[in-house]
């Protein structure tokens, strides 16, 4: 059995490894394996750093406010923007007269983002962007800006209500009341609609940079993103800079959840500010301008037919949705396929005139997976089948495995509540339990070059130009690098988040760790190997009789010599390697799997829902940081609460205006509403990389909302079909049901 | 002006409200104001309609209270302005004048953490860290008010605070930890 660390066997390239959970295991042969890789871990390596709850490396720099986040950021003779934005969400700038507003003391640069002739495709569009020594001139500027518009009333910010239409032929008026009436039946046909809202990300930091001239007609940027490199690039792509004249920074930031990507127009108007004047300017956009333009969970409407017979199989499945994405984007939506019989929507996006959908955590998938996670739970109530039984007749058996370890802990049994609806607690209230399944993928891409350095005092540095968006990069990169040498983490310092280090992907698709741990290994070995060549030559020992293990170089004859001892052989200059990223072989799984459980409380003369509890189980391949990764786990089931119960961009839809543009009418999850959330992460190897890691930032937020509204329906017995499941809603769903009893 | 009168300024209302209720007009134009900020004295002119979170960010440097909704809904910018917790976004900085201010820089340094900012690492009780420093000044109020304070009055008092990452529950539990007198 062998450890984590680094020793001088030859190199194989096809190494057969034990890969995915204790007691759901397989042997892997990694054939496809690139053989300049470092050796692969598996279940079987005895990890001495890796799965322990370790906290984060830069927690004290964030605790006492020392952490420069890009909008902390303040060079000398910095000059704030701020944008003007289009009121009218559909028409064309007639005429635009920015004269006024220079002529301004104090202003120092303007820049158009849309110009006289051009089309306004959503309320908030960028108009301009005035730069001025102070954020309270560069405001007095923009009052001056003259901006006529040529209104066009023709305009859509609801095309749910078309798309509704549509389908509402099909589905008339479900029947919300449903105690388990078609049970005994030997089989049911269910045709069901769903809608999901628009979600705004909100991250606390706002979309933008600061932007420095530098002297050789470059850019150094301070940027609030999830892809330093993303930003690099299409940076220098709209500016017309070679990308290596444009430096990206970010050493912290302040959540992105997907809408941080890549260079907005807040950045690109910003870079164009800061040459104009050729002074440092900073623009970051305001939490209005936040609600209005710069990305959206997009709404989406579902009509599935389903057939299922007392065997609890499902055997027909049959399903339509709608996206809608604002003026552009991507609506698409995702189902829970692993269900057998459970098949993708027939999908259409249908644009509108409000701001563009973004990937938002998960993309489609906390809109799809409520949809189909609903209609399977209402199968199970209607074939009169617990449903959770009903899943594990058609999930595969890791999921089954992961539903058992979830149900025991959340006590399914004990909670479900048998009598929906007619149960009243000794406090007046419904409660009820619900479950949901999840999948992702996150294996991570070929996109990663991390450097490793040993330094003859002993200390360890490790760099990435990518970024941390909150799940803990650095601290990931640190401990992979630790466990590979067999030395304690304290002694591995991390930088990243700049773009002149190794390159890094874009924080998306959970695939940042995934991404890096494996290069962080390959760095770290081939340091080590080096380390030891040294250290064979110093002693006059032969090559491929020392090795590295548990933080000692131990040497033919049973001597050791400490890390320090052994570092202080290498010489002045440091170990330098950068560890690649190859590409993935195929490992036990494609990708990750959980199920959530959720027990609710509702107020029957309200309509409102407490989530009182939350088990969240969730698998991600080998847990690198067991304390950041429930810290993620806990973080998606929190969104995915506010998604659920609490979240709703609304719009007039005769001003075709945004009226959720602050903290006040747009409610995201706060302190009161918190459940009891428990993390189970079931800590394995994926067996794809030389690491196994897989991605853990988006899985955890997909079924939250679905177990949820399972909940209610398990509470109430009334099946919740929008989200979110307001005070109001549930109210008038519970009211319909009691009308229909009657 | 004390710094006891937070809230609606009558002088830097506006010229027409300041006239009405007889006050002093002031500004346009900067005006020099004295504040102590983490133990340090500080001169500094702002405009009148600068707020103290500009204040403290722009013109003085500071990082610890971050600025996320400019409307006091948030939390982000909170301060403890002569022991009472503000939004820092919501109080003008003429208003502050004389005033101590404490941030989350001012309890502990990254080699010398208050308690709370230790509890906080131990426990992850944060993600991307840019609701931290005003989680920990809203935290540190309730337990100066109450250091023995119970779960509910822990929630209750960080409930003018959001997360974004949602850590609300770690951040209970690194809180409780220091009223419990633990770690």
């Amino acid at each position: 059995m062998r450890g984590g660390g680094v020793d001088m066997e030859e190199r194989r390239q096809d190494v057969e490894i034990r890969a995915g959970f204790e007691g759901h295991d397989r042997r892997i042969r990694s054939r496809r394996r690139n053989p300049n890789d470092a050796p692969p871990w598996s279940l079987d390596t005895k990890f001495r750093v890796l799965g322990r709850k370790h906290p984060r490396l830069d927690g004290p720099e964030k605790v006492t406010g020392t952490a420069l986040y890009p909008s902390d950021w303040r060079p000398e003779g910095l000059c704030h923007a701020v944008i003007l934005r289009s009121p009218i969400p559909r028409g064309t700038v007639a005429a635009l007269d920015t004269a006024k507003a220079e002529a301004l003391s104090g202003v120092k640069a303007v820049a158009i983002a849309t110009r006289p002739g051009r089309k306004i495709r959503y309320q908030g569009q960028e108009i301009c962007a005035i730069a001025a020594v102070d954020r309270g001139t560069a405001e007095d500027a923009l009052a001056l800006v003259e901006v006529r518009y040529e209104k066009d009333p023709d305009f859509t910010v609801l095309p749910e209500e078309d798309a509704r239409k549509e389908i509402s032929g099909i589905d008339p008026e479900p029947r919300d009341l449903a105690e388990t009436g078609d049970q005994g039946k030997e089989e049911i046909e269910l045709t069901l609609s769903f809608e999901t809202q628009v979600q705004m990300h909100h991250p606390l930091e706002a979309h933008g940079v600061t932007v420095r001239p530098t002297g050789d007609g470059g850019l150094e940027v301070w940027a609030s993103t999830q892809g330093t490199f993303m930003m690099q690039r299409s940076l220098a792509q709209a500016m017309r800079l070679p990308p290596n004249k444009v430096r990206v920074r970010t050493p912290h930031m302040g959540g992105g959840f997907g809408s941080k990507l890549t260079a907005g127009v807040e950045a690109r108007l910003c870079a164009e500010l800061a040459m104009k004047a050729r002074a440092p300017v900073r623009l970051f956009v305001d939490r209005r301008g936040e609600a209005l333009a710069v990305g959206n969970r997009p709404s989406s409407l579902h009509r599935i037919r389903a057939r299922a017979d007392r065997k609890g199989e499902i055997l027909d499945w049959e399903a339509r949705s709608f996206g809608f994405p604002g003026f552009a984007g991507s609506g698409r939506v995702a189902y829970p396929t692993f269900y057998r019989g459970v098949r993708p929507p027939r999908h259409r996006d249908i644009l509108g005139n409000t701001g563009a959908g973004r990937a938002f955590r998960a993309p489609g998938h906390p809109q799809g997976f409520f949809a189909a996670e609903s209609m399977i739970d209402e199968l199970a109530y209607r074939l009169g089948f617990d449903p959770l039984d009903f899943r594990k007749r058609n999930v595969d058996e890791i999921y089954a495995w992961q539903i058992e370890i979830g149900a025991k802990n959340f006590d399914w049994k004990g909670r479900f509540n048998r009598a929906p609806g007619r149960r009243v607690d000794p406090d007046g209230r419904l409660r009820g339990v619900g479950l949901a399944l999840t999948r992702w993928g996150g294996l991570g891409s070929s996109r990663g070059r991390v450097l490793c350095r040993i330094h003859p005092d002993g200390r360890v540095e490790v760099r990435n130009g990518a970024q941390d968006i909150g799940t803990g990069t650095r601290t990931v990169l640190a401990l992979v690098v630790a466990e590979t040498l067999g030395i304690d983490p304290s002694l591995v310092r991390c930088e990243i988040g700049d773009t002149r280090d190794g390159i890094g992907p874009g924080s998306g698709g959970s695939q940042t760790a995934a991404t890096l741990a494996p290069a962080a290994r390959h760095a770290a070995w081939l340091a080590g190997r080096e380390l030891l060549d040294r250290v064979a030559e110093e002693m006059g020992t032969g090559p491929g009789k020392v090795a590295l293990d548990a933080g000692k170089v131990t040497l033919p004859g049973g001597t050791a010599l400490s890390w320090k001892a052994a570092c202080a052989k290498i010489g002045a200059e440091p170990i330098e390697a950068m560890g690649q990223r190859y590409r993935n072989w195929r490992g036990y799984s494609r990708g990750v799997r959980g199920v959530q459980f959720a027990a609710v409380a509702v107020e029957p003369g309200t309509g409102k829902v407490k989530v009182e509890r939350v088990v969240a189980v969730q698998d991600c391949g080998k847990v690198v940081d067991r304390l950041t990764a429930e810290s993620q786990v806990i973080g998606g089931v929190i969104q995915g609460i506010g998604f659920g119960l609490y979240e709703e961009r609304v719009v007039d839809p005769k001003l075709g205006r945004v009226l959720t543009t602050d903290f006040e009418t747009y409610r995201i999850p706060g302190a009161l509403e918190m459940p009891e959330i428990t993390p189970i992460l079931l800590d394995g190897c994926n067996g794809h990389s030389n690491t196994g890691v897989a991605g853990i930032g988006e899985p955890p937020t997909i079924p939250t909302s679905a177990a949820i509204a399972n909940a209610v329906r398990n509470a109430t017995g009334v099946r919740m079909r929008a989200l979110p499941m307001t005070p109001r809603r549930v109210f008038e769903a519970l009211s319909r049901m009691r009308g229909g009893v009657q | 002006m004390s710094a006891a009168a937070i809230g609606p300024s009558l002088v830097s209302n506006g010229k027409e409200d300041g006239r009405e209720a007889g006050g002093e007009v002031l500004g346009p134009g900067p005006v020099k104001i004295r504040l102590e900020v983490d133990g340090r004295v500080r001169e500094v002119e702002v405009e009148p309609r600068t707020t103290l979170s500009e204040c403290l960010r722009d013109l003085l440097g500071l990082t610890a209270p971050k600025e996320a909704c400019g409307l006091g809904a948030c939390g982000s910018c909170s301060v403890l302005l002569d022991g009472k917790l503000v939004s820092s976004c919501s109080v003008l900085a003429l208003d502050a004048e004389g005033g101590k201010i404490l941030t989350a820089a001012g309890l502990g340094t990254p080699d010398r953490m208050h308690p709370l900012q230790r509890s906080f690492v131990e426990n992850d009780a944060l993600q991307c860290g840019f609701c931290t420093p005003g989680m920990i000044v809203a935290a540190q109020a309730c337990l100066s008010r109450n250091p023995k304070a119970g779960p509910e009055e822990i929630r209750a008092a960080l409930s003018g605070n959001l997360c974004r990452c949602g850590t609300y529950t770690r951040i209970f539990e690194a809180v409780e930890r220091v009223a419990r007198g633990g770690r």
